[in-house]
């Protein structure tokens, strides 16, 4: 028997709420009481999270299927509570809803699913784990925090939906997948890792990065690239089936095919031209 | 009856970034009369200091001093998420005061430089920036550029005082002696009384930072000559290239149109390293041509207290920083202040309206020493004495020198930083801190 725990939000507040305590092992093992009992920062005082939530356990069957059972199930309108799963480390949590800023930032294990739209910052500082949104994401996804070099660090990231500006800004490490369109700058800065772009991204991508692959699936209405990215071959990557079927595995299915064409595009050259942009021939 | 006249000299200015501190005033029974030597903003900025003022008013209706600040310290100390908000046109001493006043009720604190310079400042946070004072432009710059800027009619004296006519050291003929370059999407005076214009299209600055960085440090580059980037061809920024490599002292005059146009705080990241880059070949520089007379102030000030110059949280009790998150704009957009004290800035005039409209729907303490949109519709309405005129303090000018600005003329009303003081005091006394 595994618990599984529910946290229904009984009201939306109107002003901003700050809830890294709201993740799965802060959670495990303990009663309804005790999880009433854990604190959340409602503007700039300290509540209990029964005040917020009401609060429900449920014992289930350990699953046989590969896919984990759901530790922690979230539902409401969570757009004002930020912070939620920040430094995750282990188990699951699913959220039926919108969310705030920096969800599962600086998480360094466990999956989060996001049935909803989230706002800036998810995946902040990611170490190791993986982020699914069914929705929409917001802007700086998987970048660093202000006056910090590296962000993303490892793990994954799949946005079903668009995203905002600055995706993986500075990223030092992992995957990030968007089904649809980006805003400005992805890849800003980047020092490693992989971005993936299904739709249109915005102007300015791979902008000042310093290594790193940018591929982008959808040919059609491209912005110009920055002039500091040089044409190299048009050529399938070995890689790209691989991460297909890494991505297939994670339910991301691509209509592209293994053994789709790639323009490849280095820069910057102001950064030492290490990074690459692959464009679907 | 004999008038009493008392002529004022090396007055300071405190309408813009500037901070022109030759300004001679002459007052009349204590009423200022004549105003030589400042630009027609800044003299109309002197002679209508003390007409227009607000009365003490609590929901609109007059009241006394005393229970305006009663009720502010009541509001304040009520609210959950409270804003603190201004400090661009006060001294410094009043902005120490805003701090102090966020962190004991753990609010959040944010400067007008967030939607104007504050770009600039978080790309100083990652890469630096090579800057200098005006002092070293005056006497030394042979190249100018004015970036997405028109001192001509913001900062009218600039000119004259310190970057194209002032006669320095080095340049004791002052204007024949400089190269002067504007870079800008549509002609202005500045653009017209240069040596040469690049109209380029709008919100292409980082493209364009990108494109010198590359041509002034020789690395390839996907366009040939003929490619047109931000509408110039690449043999033109090649050129402007060779220019800034061939100066003896240059310096880039920054504004809005590089902090806000498409790209913000990246633009001036680019910028930035940009200008470290040039000084593998010569001396450059560059700096941003500060709007409000004290928002670098504003800046200096919260870094010193908080460690970080705008967009400052104290809700955990310790400050932290997140342009976006704890910026005014952003805030307010989302509707998540209950409460908001606001210092010497006009967010009534300022703000954009569906963003500014949130504050008409939460009480509001407003100091301010003119009526003006916000004195219409705050909750609480404190006139102060005009610092600059009334009230004495430190101002800092855009190269961050800070400069002790003068009281010339007496007023009926206190100053910013002594009613920002007796709000603190009771706030203080009321939550027993």
């Amino acid at each position: 028997m595994k618990s599984q725990i529910q946290l229904t939000l009984k009201k939306i507040p109107d002003i901003p709420v700050e809830a890294e305590n709201i993740k799965p092992e802060n959670m495990a093992g303990k009663t309804i009481s005790e999880i009433k009992a854990i604190p959340i920062l409602v503007g700039k005082c300290w509540e209990p999270a029964g005040d917020w939530f009401d609060i429900g356990i449920k014992e289930s069957p350990e699953s046989d299927s590969e896919k984990p059972v759901i530790d922690l199930f979230i539902k409401g309108d969570l757009t004002r509570f930020k912070r939620i799963g920040e430094g995750m480390s282990q188990g699951s949590m699913r959220i039926d809803g919108t969310v705030g800023f920096h969800a599962g930032a600086k998480m360094c294990g466990g999956e989060l699913i996001i049935n909803g739209n989230t706002g800036d910052y998810l995946g902040a500082h990611m170490k190791a784990g993986l982020i699914v949104v069914n929705g929409n994401a917001g802007h700086y996804i998987a970048a660093a925090y202000r006056g910090h070099a590296k962000g993303m660090a490892g793990g994954t990231i799949i946005i079903k939906g668009n995203a905002g500006q600055m995706l993986g800004a500075r990223m030092r490490r992992g995957l990030i997948y968007v089904t649809g369109d980006c805003g400005d700058a992805p890849g800003f800065n980047m020092k490693a890792g992989t971005i993936i772009i299904g739709g249109t991204p915005g102007a300015r991508a791979g902008a000042r990065m310093v290594r790193g692959t940018i591929m982008l699936l959808n040919k059609d209405n491209l912005p110009e690239l920055l002039p500091t990215f040089t044409y190299n071959c048009t050529y399938t990557p070995s890689f790209w089936g691989i991460a297909r079927g890494v991505l297939s595995k994670m339910g991301v299915q691509s209509e592209a095919g293994t053994d789709l064409l790639f323009k490849r595009y280095s820069g910057d050259t102001n950064e030492g031209g290490r990074g690459e942009i692959l464009i679907s021939a | 009856m004999d008038q009493e006249l008392k002529v004022h000299s090396d007055v300071i200015c405190t309408f813009c970034g500037c901070l022109c501190d030759d300004i001679e005033v002459e007052v009349v029974d204590n009423r200022i009369s004549k105003v030589k030597k400042a630009c027609m903003i800044g003299r109309n900025k002197l002679m209508h200091a003390q007409s227009n003022n607000p009365d003490i008013t609590i929901a609109g209706k007059p009241t006394s001093l005393d229970a305006a600040i009663n009720e502010a310290v009541n509001i304040l100390t009520n609210a959950r998420f409270p804003l603190v908000y201004g400090l661009s046109s006060t001294t410094t001493e009043a902005q120490r005061e805003m701090v102090e006043i966020a962190e004991i009720l753990n609010a959040t604190i944010d400067n007008p430089s967030s939607y104007c310079h504050g770009p600039g400042l978080m790309a100083r946070q990652q890469v630096g920036l090579s800057s200098c004072t005006l002092g070293e432009v005056k006497n030394r710059a042979d190249l100018v550029i004015f970036w997405g800027c028109n001192p001509l009619e913001s900062h009218v004296r600039h000119l004259t005082r310190y970057s194209v006519s002032a006669k320095g050291m080095f340049h004791p003929e002052g204007r024949k002696s400089r190269k002067i370059v504007s870079i800008d999407i549509r002609p202005t005076p500045t653009t017209k009384s240069s040596d040469w214009f690049i109209q380029v299209t709008p919100g292409n600055t980082f493209e364009i930072a990108t494109l010198l960085r590359a041509l002034v440090a020789n690395n390839p580059i996907g366009k040939g000559d003929d490619a047109l980037i931000a509408g110039v061809a690449v043999s033109k920024w090649r050129e402007l290239a060779e220019m800034i490599r061939g100066c003896k002292y240059g310096v880039i005059f920054f504004g809005l149109g590089v902090t806000q146009c498409r790209g913000r705080d990246i633009n001036v990241e680019q910028l930035a390293v940009l200008v470290s880059e040039i000084n593998n070949h010569t001396r450059f520089y560059a700096m941003a041509m500060r709007g409000h007379g004290n928002v670098a102030g504003g800046n200096q000030v919260m870094t010193w207290q908080t460690g970080f110059p705008l967009a400052v949280n104290f809700s955990r009790g310790y400050p932290r920083y997140n342009p976006g998150e704890f910026s005014v704009i952003g805030l307010l957009a989302r509707k998540e202040v209950d409460a908001a004290l606001i210092v010497a800035t006009d967010p009534g005039a300022h703000l954009p309206a569906d963003t500014g409209d949130h504050l008409k729907n939460i009480p509001v303490i407003y100091l301010e020493p003119h009526n003006n949109p916000t004195t219409e519709w705050a909750t609480v309405v404190i006139p102060v004495a005009q610092a600059g005129v009334a009230a004495s303090g430190t101002y800092y000018r855009m190269d961050n020198v800070p400069l002790r600005v003068k009281k010339i003329v007496d007023s009926d009303h206190l100053s910013d930083e002594e009613v920002l003081k007796r709000i603190k005091e009771r706030i203080t006394h009321a939550q027993n801190y």
